[in-house]
């Protein structure tokens, strides 16, 4: 399985997030049968190695070989290859295989700097573009790989769009009727390595916004992940491994918190709490659980989500969050999201 | 042939007549005291041996057990007496050595020798360590049985009748000068009975021990046994097939049984009935039983019923009890044997008759390569069990997960999921039983929110399509795309379920039947495979025991039992776990609103897990 791979059929190109690939090799396929071994390496690594790598070369052989393979090096630093012949495996599964954002030193480790095509784009020690011919490739457009990811984002969404019947569209904790669902659930079961890639890119977002890399666990600092549906519960338990950051599910802040309140208080007084979501409508879920934190002596730091929902306007918004995507007046064209009031019907 | 009847006494609570300082104690609690005056010791033993003699003619073998607390205080005049009163049973009875088994109870450990010891030896290690607490006890012990006494060994002594060995053991780790609960180090259980493991291979094995692992008399789940030992040993004891325990120390005489598992109290034999807070003197005779149908003890319960007439001693007489009106069991099934049918053949001029066994007309599932037949072999089980001891999240109280689903133990999972190596810790374990039990599956549900943050790891790595749902008696707490699995059965045949705790499986067939029938419609789903952190059911574990097969069904019915009867029959499902622990069930049923003391007058904390209103 290959999480990070988008394909672009207008320029039959894929790209691949190798930070992505390494830290999903790191956090979840290393075998490791020591029950007193329970570390994993997570976001954190920017060593890539060979069975990453090897990885991707197995993904392709079941691929139809495309014009471009683009492989993308940023947050990588260094790598491990006691055989570099697998990048040159790789290089025969496309017509053109390119590195973005790597460094000389990579490029020498590699092997391949020999290929020294006019296309290639330098910025002090980092190759933007580097390509594996000698020819040149003005004619090869690379893809933004963020703005690539939104778009693919968003056309997944709409793959989970939901026209709600009218006996069905009042939202489940928040006092407004919607219209269309996102059931982020069904992207979740229907596109699992997609997902798995959604939350890492979370991941790195949340590790930027939070400062999570310069936080010491010896003093309590690290954030810990709140989840309280089963939705975020799944997104909280691949986030634990990829941030190694501890979690915290309390299942519905329903009929079972009565037990919490006679059975010691789970909430740590002092320690921060990031509360995670699938989706943030109004933000009600979130604010109860904000509550929730901060009444038992917690610390509330922020929301992450993978949907948000621009209700306010951005200079009106004081709430601390990250997310992967924003449903935005601009954007909502292709959604169609609806938040409906009695007064509207 | 020659019958067999074990008599069981325990508490005897010889004692001084005189406090320490030598001033005559105003009431002596027990009949049996030091004063060789007082002739109501020696009326009290004739009357015991008459009724036993009474009772059980001359085709009778005896054994006796002896639980413990045969002394008050531990002293040497009592050990003295207690060493008259037990030979003159085995001459009277004709018992011997071989047939005798003696275990000391926390009565037995002397309090004094023990501080002293403490004391002396400048506090160097933890009091209940010190050997001299078993001095006097172990002079009884080599008058008794010209052998010495091991205080190290949790197994002191066996003994064989027919076939049922009666194991003897030492609960007093932990007794010192002020006292303590029953305790046996769980590694050195393990150790001593693999030893003997081979020895009794066969054998219907009956574990003996003073303190009392369960309560008949006071008001808590664990007796006089502490907490956390007490699941590991009666887990330890189920694992090694143990079906019995027979214990004293409460005064009160009990019998019970829970899942086949049977806990037998003989009360006190020796305590005088003073107050209307005491329990008659008692003890008990089992009578070893076999027929087709099975290999029993037959369960005798004598009390000392005090008439009050003019021409009777003063403690009154000895009378056998009704066991179903003081709601106990009449009997202690040890072997189950299975029925045997007899099928014809027809060929013609004569008949042939063949038998075969019903165990082979079951199709419930067997895996042939389930490697951790023996959870105890499983270290991710030790590794997990410990965390829990060490989190404290397993809790003693009343939890009510539904009207029928009840219990007075809870794993607070969600805990253990908490710090991210205990965390990753629990994933692998998970997958750890994947993969050594080699599970084949198409599909993988992670059920709850626990057992959605278990599967992911299992998910991930053998890369299959993965859903989640809630917990099938929490459905209506959930949000409506949460009670979806978002997506079709297009041909997944074997469904891999990974949950945090199965108890009975019904929540799991409640999912299979009520919550997803299509989905897991038995044209399309073959096999069912469930993993769960943890088993809290009483089973014996067998592979697919907990399956809903019409054998358990009529075996319910035969007790009783109709929560199930309206569940159809479903045997695709195998059942797999890391670690086990017992979760004590609510006795109480689906009108316990009314009948259970505690929910109707608010006595005490009721943890509801679901909207009771709903």
């Amino acid at each position: 399985m290959v999480i990070s791979a988008i394909f672009n059929k207008t320029t039959e190109s894929v790209y691949i997030n190798l930070h992505a690939e390494q830290s999903f090799t790191g956090s979840f396929l290393i075998f490791n049968d020591d029950i007193e071994n329970n570390i994993i390496e997570g976001v954190y690594q920017s060593l890539l190695k060979e069975d990453t790598v090897k990885r991707i070369n197995d993904f392709f052989d079941s691929e139809k070989k495309t014009k471009l393979l683009v492989l993308d090096f940023n947050y990588i630093d260094d790598i491990q290859l006691n055989k570099p012949d697998l990048f040159v495996s790789l290089k025969e599964k496309t017509e053109l295989l390119t590195f973005i954002n790597i460094n000389k030193e990579i490029i020498d480790k590699v092997g391949v700097s020999f290929f020294n095509s006019p296309s290639n784009i330098t910025n002090g020690n980092i190759y933007e573009q580097f390509f594996l011919t000698e020819k040149e490739c003005n004619e090869i457009q690379i893809l933004g790989t963020d703005e690539l990811f939104e778009n693919v984002f968003l056309q997944k969404l709409i793959e989970c769009k939901e026209t709600q019947d009218s006996g069905k569209k009042k939202h489940h904790s928040s006092s407004v009727y919607l219209p269309v669902f996102l059931d982020l659930k069904k992207m979740m079961i229907n596109e699992r390595p997609f997902f798995i890639y959604v939350v890492y890119m979370l991941a790195m977002k949340m590790r930027i916004k939070w400062e999570i890399d310069d936080l010491d666990e010896q003093e309590n600092n690290k954030p810990i992940l709140f989840c309280q549906n089963l939705n975020s519960s799944y997104i909280a338990s691949i986030l634990s491994s990829f941030l190694k950051l501890d979690l915290l599910s309390m299942d519905h802040i329903g009929p079972i918190n009565k037990v919490y309140s006679n059975l010691k208080n789970r909430i740590q007084e002092g320690l921060n709490y990031i509360v995670i979501s699938d989706l943030v409508c109004l933000g009600t879920e979130v604010k109860i659980c904000k509550n929730v934190i901060n009444y038992s002596g917690g610390k509330y730091i922020g929301n992450a989500s993978i949907v948000r929902v621009e209700t306010l306007h951005p200079e009106d918004d004081y709430s601390n969050y990250e997310y992967i995507f924003k449903i935005t007046k601009e954007n909502n064209s292709e959604i169609g999201y609806v938040i409906e009031t009695a007064l509207m019907q | 042939m020659r019958k067999k009847a074990i008599i069981h006494i325990s508490d005897l609570h010889v004692m001084l007549p005189t406090f320490r300082n030598l001033e005559p104690k105003k009431e002596i609690k027990s009949w049996f005291n030091t004063n060789n005056n007082d002739l109501d010791v020696e009326r009290y033993l004739d009357k015991f041996i008459e009724i036993i003699k009474s009772t059980y003619d001359e085709d009778y073998d005896f054994s006796i057990l002896v639980t413990g607390d045969i002394t008050d205080e531990a002293q040497d005049e009592e050990f003295s007496k207690a060493t008259e009163i037990i030979n003159r049973l085995k001459s009277e009875l004709n018992v011997n050595n071989d047939n005798l088994l003696i275990v000391p109870g926390d009565h037995d450990v002397n309090w004094r020798d023990c501080e002293n010891a403490f004391e002396s030896d400048d506090r160097q290690k933890k009091s209940y360590l010190y050997k001299e607490k078993y001095n006097r006890f172990s002079n009884f012990y080599k008058e008794i049985y010209e052998t010495d006494f091991d205080y190290e060994k949790v197994i002191l002594k066996e003994i064989i009748i027919e076939n049922i060995v009666f194991i003897g053991m030492n609960s007093n780790y932990k007794i010192d000068f002020c006292g303590g609960n029953g305790f046996i180090k769980k590694k050195q259980l393990i150790e001593e009975l693999s030893q003997i493991k081979e020895k009794y291979n066969g054998y219907s094995k009956i574990a003996v021990f003073h303190h009392n692992i369960t309560p008949f008399y006071q008001n808590n789940t664990n007796g006089q046994w502490d907490k956390d030992n007490r699941i590991e040993v009666l887990e330890v004891l189920k694992s090694f097939q143990f079906k019995v325990v027979m214990f004293g120390n409460e005064h009160t005489t009990g019998s019970k049984e829970e899942d086949q598992f049977y806990y037998v109290g003989a009360g006190s034999l020796g305590m005088k009935l003073l107050t209307d807070k005491d329990a008659p003197p008692s003890f008990k005779v089992y009578n070893v039983f076999e027929d087709n149908s099975h290999y029993s003890l037959e369960q005798n319960l004598f009390h000392l019923i005090n008439s009050n007439k003019n021409n009777s001693t003063s403690f009154g007489k000895w009378g056998i009890q009704n066991l179903i009106q003081l709601d106990e069991i009449n009997e202690i099934i040890l072997i189950q044997k299975p029925k045997i049918e007899a099928t014809e053949t027809n060929i013609i001029g004569d008949k042939e008759i063949s038998i075969e066994a019903e165990n082979s007309k079951q199709n419930i599932p067997k895996k042939e390569n389930y490697p951790y037949q023996n959870y105890l072999d499983n270290k991710y089980h030790h590794k997990i069990f410990s965390r829990v001891k060490e989190l404290k999240i397993f809790h003693s109280g009343h939890f009510h997960w539904s009207d029928n689903s009840k219990a007075h133990n809870w794993i607070e999972v969600a805990k253990l999921l908490n710090d991210k190596e205990d965390v990753l810790l629990c994933k692998k374990a998970i997958l750890d039983i994947v993969e050594k039990s080699e599970i084949e599956f198409d599909f993988i549900i992670g059920l709850g929110i626990e057992g959605n943050i278990l599967a992911t790891r299992t998910a991930i790595v053998k890369n299959k399509p993965y859903s989640f749902l809630p917990y099938s008696y929490r459905y209506e707490d959930h949000a409506d795309y949460e009670q979806r699995l978002s997506i079709k059965n297009n041909g997944f045949e074997k469904i891999l379920i990974i949950t945090d705790v199965v108890h009975d499986g019904n929540t799991i067939r409640n999912l299979i039947n009520d919550k997803e029938p299509l989905f897991f419609d038995k044209s399309k789903v073959k096999e069912i495979h469930v993993i769960s952190l943890f088993y809290s059911g009483k089973d014996e574990y067998e592979l697919g025991l907990i399956n809903m097969t019409q054998e358990k069904k009529e075996k319910e019915k035969d007790k009783n039992n109709l929560k199930h009867q309206h569940q159809p029959i479903e045997e695709r499902i195998q059942f797999y776990f890391v670690s086990k622990m017992i979760v004590e069930t609510c006795p109480y049923g689906s009108d316990f609103r009314e009948t259970c003391m505690i929910v109707k007058h608010k006595l005490d904390c009721v943890h509801e897990f679901y909207d009771a209103n709903k």
